[in-house]
C-alpha cells in the first residue's frame, strides 16, 4: 500500500499543473469559507432596506452549527476535485503510461488501487482544509466554547468526506471509460448539471430522489439558518443514515465498474 | 545441460475485427538467445509482444514464461520496450525511473549506473519532454534494465533514430546480450536482425514463415557470382544445369544458387566440360535480406 501511494505521489508532485489546480482549489475554498458570512450579511442588509420586516444579522460561524454550514458550502466546490482527478487520470491514458506501468509489472488491481488512493487523498485533503477553517472561524466567532458545543456536529465532516468520495468515484468511472480529459470533463459536467436534473424531472419521485447526484447532494442539506426559517423553509439539520447507505452503495458501484473496465481493457 | 526454455508460445491467435493480426503463432525462445522477430510493418510483431506482456488478450492459444502463466511477478523478471518510449513528460529521468523501480519493487541504487550506461547521466535532472528521440529511447532501455531482468523485450528499438543513435543502441543491445540475458528483438530491419540476433522468426501477416538460428538460415544454399567472356553460352549452360539456379544477370555477372549437395568446384568442373571458360567465380553468403524476400515471395 505504501508502495502504491508512493507511485501515485511521484506521478503528481512535480507537475506544475497539479499544484496550480490544487492552489486554485484551496484559494477558492478558503475564500468562500472565510468570506461567506460577511457576504451573506451584506445581502441580508441590502434586502432589509426594501423589506417590510427586518432580517436579523446572523452568524454562520457559531459552534456547533458551523460544521453543517461550512460542510454544505464546501460541497459546492467539490467539482474542482473532480476536474483534478479527471485531468490526471486521463494523463495516464494520453501519455500511455498506464501501459508502461502494467508492462513493468504493476497488476491491474494495483493500478486500480493507485487511482483509489488518488480519490481518497483528494477527499482527505478537502476535509482537512474544511476542518481547519471550521476550527479557526468557530473559535473566533463562537460564544459557547464548551467541548460539547465544539464537537457535537463534527460528524458533518465524515458526511462531507463520503460526499466527495462518491462524487469522485463517479468522475473516476467516467474518465476510465472515456480516457480523454476534455471529453470526460464535458460528459461529467453535462451529466451533473443537465442530464440528471432532466431525468429527475421525467421519472417518478422515488426514482428521482435516488439518482446518484441527487442523493449525494442530499447528504448535507441546506443549513437551517434563521434566514431560512424566516422564509418558512425547513431543511434537515441532521445526517440521514439512508442517504449514507445509498451513497455508499453508489460509490461501490462506480468503483466496481472502474475496476471491471481496468481489468478487461486491452492496452 | 540443455538451455532452459524462457518463452513458449502455442498457437497464439489475435483477431481485430476481420483482420487476423496473429494467426496460430508457434515460437520457442531459450536462455541467452538473442531472438529476432522479423517482419514487415503490420506483420503482427507488436501485437504478439503485447499479448505475451499481458497488455492485450489473445483470442486463442497460450504462452508460458519460464514454464508458468503470465503474472505481475513474471513481468518483473522481464524488461520491455514497446514501440515509442512511454514516460511522464514533466518528470526527469530519475523520477521516471523511480516510478518504475517502485513498480518493480527494486531499489533506486541501480539508477545512477543505468543512467551512466545509457549516457543520460548529465541530463538526468531535465524533464523527459526535453529529450531527443534517441535519449528517450535510451531512457526506455534504462527502464527496461531496472531490476536486472532475465529477459529483455525490444520492439523496434532503433526506429526513428539517426545513424549514431542506431549504432549506440545496437552496441548496447549486443553488450547486454553478452551478459547472458535473453533478448527478444522485434524489427523490420533485416540488417539489424542479422547483425544482432542469434535466432530469428520471420513473420508475415501473423504467420511464422521461418524460425531457427540465423547461422542456419544464412548457410543453407551458397550464392555464386559467375562471369565469362562468352556470357550467352554461360547463361545457357547454367540454365541447362539441373542443380544450379540462375537468379539474375547483373552487368554481365550472373548470380547462381547451387543446391545443397553441390559445391562451387562442381560448377567450375561442369562449365569446363561444357567448354565455357569462367573468368570470375566467387561465393557470396546470401544475406538475410535475400532469404527474407524469398520467403515472402514463396508465400505470396
Amino acid at each position: 500500500m505504501k508502495r502504491l501511494g508512493l507511485i501515485t505521489f511521484r506521478k503528481l508532485f512535480k507537475s506544475r499543473v497539479f499544484w496550480i489546480m490544487l492552489s486554485l482549489y484551496v484559494l477558492s475554498l478558503s475564500g468562500m469559507l472565510f468570506g461567506v458570512e460577511s457576504f451573506m450579511n451584506k445581502i441580508a442588509g441590502d434586502a432589509t432596506i426594501n423589506s417590510p420586516i427586518p432580517i436579523p444579522d446572523f452568524s454562520l460561524y457559531q459552534f456547533p452549527y458551523i460544521w453543517h454550514n461550512l460542510s454544505y458550502l464546501a460541497g459546492f466546490l467539490k467539482i474542482f476535485t473532480a476536474l483534478i482527478l479527471i485531468i490526471f487520470v486521463a494523463a495516464d491514458y494520453s501519455y500511455r503510461t498506464n501501459r508502461l506501468q502494467i508492462m513493468m509489472g504493476l497488476s491491474r488491481g494495483e493500478y486500480f488501487v493507485t487511482q483509489c488512493i488518488f480519490v481518497f487523498a483528494l477527499a482527505l485533503f478537502s476535509v482537512l482544509i474544511l476542518a481547519v477553517w471550521v476550527l479557526i472561524q468557530g473559535f473566533l466567532h463562537s460564544t459557547d466554547l464548551s467541548l460539547m458545543s465544539i464537537t457535537s456536529k463534527s460528524y458533518f465532516l465524515a458526511a462531507y468526506t463520503l460526499e466527495i468520495i462518491a462524487f469522485l468515484s463517479f468522475a473516476l468511472m467516467i474518465v476510465t471509460l472515456l480516457r480523454r480529459s476534455g471529453l470526460s470533463i464535458v460528459t461529467f459536467l453535462v451529466t451533473y448539471f443537465v442530464i440528471e436534473p432532466i431525468v429527475r424531472f421525467y421519472v417518478p419521485d422515488v426514482v428521482a430522489a435516488n439518482l446518484p447526484f441527487k442523493r449525494i447532494g442530499n447528504i448535507i442539506d441546506v443549513p437551517n439558518s434563521s434566514l431560512m426559517q424566516l422564509f418558512g423553509l425547513n431543511f434537515k439539520t441532521y445526517i440521514d443514515y439512508r442517504d449514507l447507505i445509498i451513497v455508499l452503495l453508489y460509490t461501490l458501484l462506480f468503483l466496481g465498474i472502474t475496476y471491471w473496465i481496468i481489468r478487461r481493457r486491452n492496452l | 545441460m540443455p538451455p532452459e526454455t524462457i518463452l513458449n508460445i502455442h498457437g497464439l491467435v489475435k483477431q481485430f475485427g476481420n483482420l487476423k493480426a496473429v494467426d496460430g503463432l508457434q515460437l520457442e525462445v531459450k536462455t541467452a538467445q538473442i531472438f529476432g522477430i522479423l517482419g514487415p510493418n503490420g506483420s503482427g510483431k507488436t501485437t504478439t509482444l503485447s499479448m505475451i506482456l499481458g497488455l492485450i488478450r489473445s483470442n486463442q492459444g497460450s504462452f508460458e514464461w519460464f514454464g508458468q502463466p503470465l503474472s505481475p511477478a513474471i513481468l518483473k523478471r522481464i524488461g520491455s520496450i514497446l514501440e515509442t518510449p512511454l514516460f511522464y513528460p514533466y518528470l526527469n529521468a530519475i523520477d521516471n525511473l523511480k516510478i518504475i523501480a517502485d513498480i518493480k519493487e527494486t531499489t533506486y541504487d541501480e539508477i545512477p549506473d543505468l543512467l551512466r550506461m545509457t549516457g543520460l547521466y548529465e541530463r538526468r535532472r531535465d524533464a523527459f519532454r526535453t529529450y531527443s528521440l534517441g535519449m528517450k529511447q535510451r531512457l526506455a532501455i534504462a527502464a527496461a534494465l531496472l531490476g536486472n531482468p532475465e529477459v529483455l523485450i525490444l520492439d523496434e528499438p532503433t526506429n526513428g533514430l539517426d545513424p549514431q543513435g542506431i549504432a549506440d543502441i545496437r552496441a548496447m543491445i549486443i553488450e547486454i546480450g553478452k551478459q547472458g540475458k535473453t533478448i527478444i528483438l522485434a524489427s523490420h530491419l533485416l540488417d539489424e536482425v542479422q547483425k544482432i540476433c542469434t535466432h530469428v522468426a520471420v513473420l508475415k501477416k501473423g504467420v511464422c514463415l521461418y524460425s531457427g538460428s540465423v547461422d542456419a538460415i544464412l548457410s543453407d544454399g551458397v550464392l555464386l557470382e559467375v562471369s565469362a567472356e562468352d556470357i550467352n553460352s554461360l547463361e545457357q549452360e547454367i540454365q541447362l544445369c539441373a542443380w544450379a539456379q540462375l537468379h539474375n544477370n547483373h552487368n554481365g555477372i550472373l548470380k547462381v544458387q547451387l543446391d545443397k549437395d553441390h559445391t562451387p568446384a562442381d560448377l567450375n568442373f561442369y562449365l569446363i566440360e561444357k567448354g565455357v571458360r569462367v573468368n570470375h567465380l566467387s561465393t557470396t553468403k546470401k544475406s538475410l535480406e535475400t532469404h527474407f524476400l524469398e520467403l515472402l515471395k514463396q508465400q505470396a
